[in-house]
């Protein structure tokens, strides 16, 4: 399944950087897909991606898409942030448990109060210069 | 310090008070970091009736970014005319950098490497241009390609802590303010201490919004700092004929994770700060009802709240009840953070645990005047980095 992909204007703030081991995911970004890193070699999912692993230091990697769904683990509003990225005022931020068992944190384009532990899904933002994502409430 | 070596002890000190007084351009009146340092350097060394001739090991802390002088340590080595037997070096990580430069300091010591070490830094925080600063910041406590885009500051965590905590414990962010109010009563007195009015709970909550759900005066205010700790062998301290306190006890605990981890785990627990000071008492051979104050390194109030649960110190879900009762203040159950803490004492993030420990020995040493906690014998210091992924901890014991 396909994440729903939100334009923004202008480009990302801080863009982040791509390598061998990290393109296929910003790739799969692009076409709505969320990508996890999973160890050929003893199965542990991670991200961010890696190109070894943290368990069992297997140097192999595939990858796994993700629903995208998952939990509202935390959340808070930055209203004294670097500049590039208050021109627009307050923003959010959220750790986000997916379903999957991973855990990382994103922007958050849902309402300011929603209680914690509500279902979330991952979207994807396109900007000019290419992707971030962000989580927002989900039907449960 | 008795896990490999000599016990060591803090024999010397002196330090600038927190506030902002950094140099701006132009500004022809303030010392470059060296000028006001150096000079700090030479009186903690005189307390203990030394000189920098004596001085076998120079633990710096790293300079901001702000300091144009980069190679820092060496720099002012040459400048104090040290000739070291032990090390010169910067030493860094994110806040547990004070204490790393303690540790080193004693390490030296207790090892034979020297017998007269230093900890020490500057921070000239608020000459810095806020853009470097918040680059650096995220740069620092985010993956800078997965997380950094995101923008979440470093005290952005400490939010995020607080919104679980709330959501868990049912504990609002009034009380958790609690903390900020005590904080600014301990101050008082405190000639180090940014911050000393008298500070109600109306108006810690009146305060715009900085990351909710803290709240302007429940983070850290920027600060300039500088400090020099003097540590010694405490048979040499003994033989120096002036009051000082011993290092008992050290632990250390980095739980793997940086900021969070990328499987569910439980973020305020802060299982290093609990591993870190359980070490510490094992190697001290005391449990923690014998511990008469501690300062645990919190930039936010809910961060003293976490660590003093964590540490048991507080019961869980008790931390800010605790704050607002008076059991953690002076003349309570166990006085934590009697300088003030960071939110009033003040936060060079790089020096915290320095003036930590110096609020730890004046109190041991029993002239903290009105402050003073009485009977303080034996202390713990907690400074950490991340989202306290890493704890580092140390028992001082003052003289019988």
């Amino acid at each position: 399944m396909t994440l729903a992909i939100i334009s923004r204007a202008g480009n990302r703030a801080f863009p982040p950087r791509v390598n061998l081991h990290t393109k296929p995911f910003w790739v799969a970004l692009e076409q709505g897909r969320f990508l996890l890193s999973r160890c050929a070699a003893c199965s542990r999912l991670a991200f961010p991606p890696r190109s070894f692993c943290p368990d069992c230091g297997g140097q192999a990697m595939d990858w796994q898409e993700v629903s995208g769904k998952g939990k509202l683990y935390s959340l808070t509003t930055v209203h004294s942030g670097p500049p590039q990225l208050m021109a627009e005022g307050p923003y959010a931020g959220a750790i986000i448990d997916l379903v999957e068992g991973v855990r990382l944190v994103t922007e958050w384009i849902g309402g300011r109060a929603v209680p914690l532990d509500s279902p979330v899904e991952l979207v994807v933002t396109r900007y000019g210069d290419g992707c971030l994502f962000a989580a927002r409430s989900a039907a449960p | 310090m008795t896990a490999f070596g000599r016990r060591v002890a803090i024999v010397g000190a002196a330090a600038a008070p927190i506030g902002r007084w950094a140099p701006r351009p132009g500004d022809e009146a303030t010392g470059f970091e060296h000028d006001v340092l150096g000079p700090l350097v030479i009186a903690a060394l005189a307390e203990a009736r030394l000189t920098t001739g004596d001085v076998g090991t120079a633990a710096f802390t790293l300079p901001s970014p702000s300091t144009r002088q980069l190679g820092f340590a060496t720099f002012m080595a040459a400048r104090l005319g040290l000739k070291c037997t032990g090390s010169v070096s910067e030493v860094v990580e994110m806040g547990i950098t004070g204490g790393l430069a303690f540790d080193q300091a004693c390490a030296d010591v207790a090892s034979g490497r020297a017998d007269v070490a230093l900890a020490l830094g500057i921070a000239y925080q608020s000459n810095a241009p806020l853009p470097l600063v918040m680059e650096h910041s995220l740069r620092t406590v985010g993956d800078v390609d997965f997380q950094a885009p995101f923008g979440l500051t470093p005290i952005s965590w400490y939010a995020f802590d607080a919104a679980r905590y709330m959501h868990e414990t049912g504990v609002s962010r009034r009380e958790l303010a609690q903390v900020a109010v005590k904080s600014r009563r301990m101050a008082k007195g405190n000639p180090l201490a940014q911050f000393q009015g008298d500070l109600t709970i109306d108006e810690v909550m009146a305060q715009r919004m900085v990351v909710e759900p803290l709240g302007l005066f429940e983070v850290p205010s920027v600060a300039d700092g500088a400090i020099c700790l003097v540590v010694t062998s405490e048979d040499a301290a003994k033989e120096l004929g002036q009051p000082f306190v011993t290092v008992t006890g050290r632990g250390f605990y980095h739980e793997g994770f940086h900021q969070i981890g990328d499987r569910p785990h439980d973020m305020i627990g802060f299982p290093a700060a609990r591993l870190a000071a359980d070490a510490a008492l094992a190697e001290a051979g005391v449990s923690l009802g014998d511990v008469d104050l501690a300062e645990l390194y919190a930039p936010c109030t809910i961060t003293e709240v976490l660590v003093s649960e964590a540490i048991g110190f507080c019961g869980k879900g008790q931390g800010a009840h605790d704050a607002a009762t008076g059991a953690t203040s002076t003349g309570g159950r166990i006085p934590i953070n009697p300088s003030g803490g960071c939110l009033s004492r003040g936060h060079p993030p790089a020096l915290t645990a320095l003036y930590g420990l110096l609020e730890l020995r004046e109190q041991l040493l029993l002239r903290s005047g009105d402050r003073q906690v009485s009977g303080a014998h034996l202390a713990m210091h907690s400074c950490e980095l991340g989202n306290y992924n890493a704890a580092l901890v140390h028992l001082l014991e003052g003289p019988r």
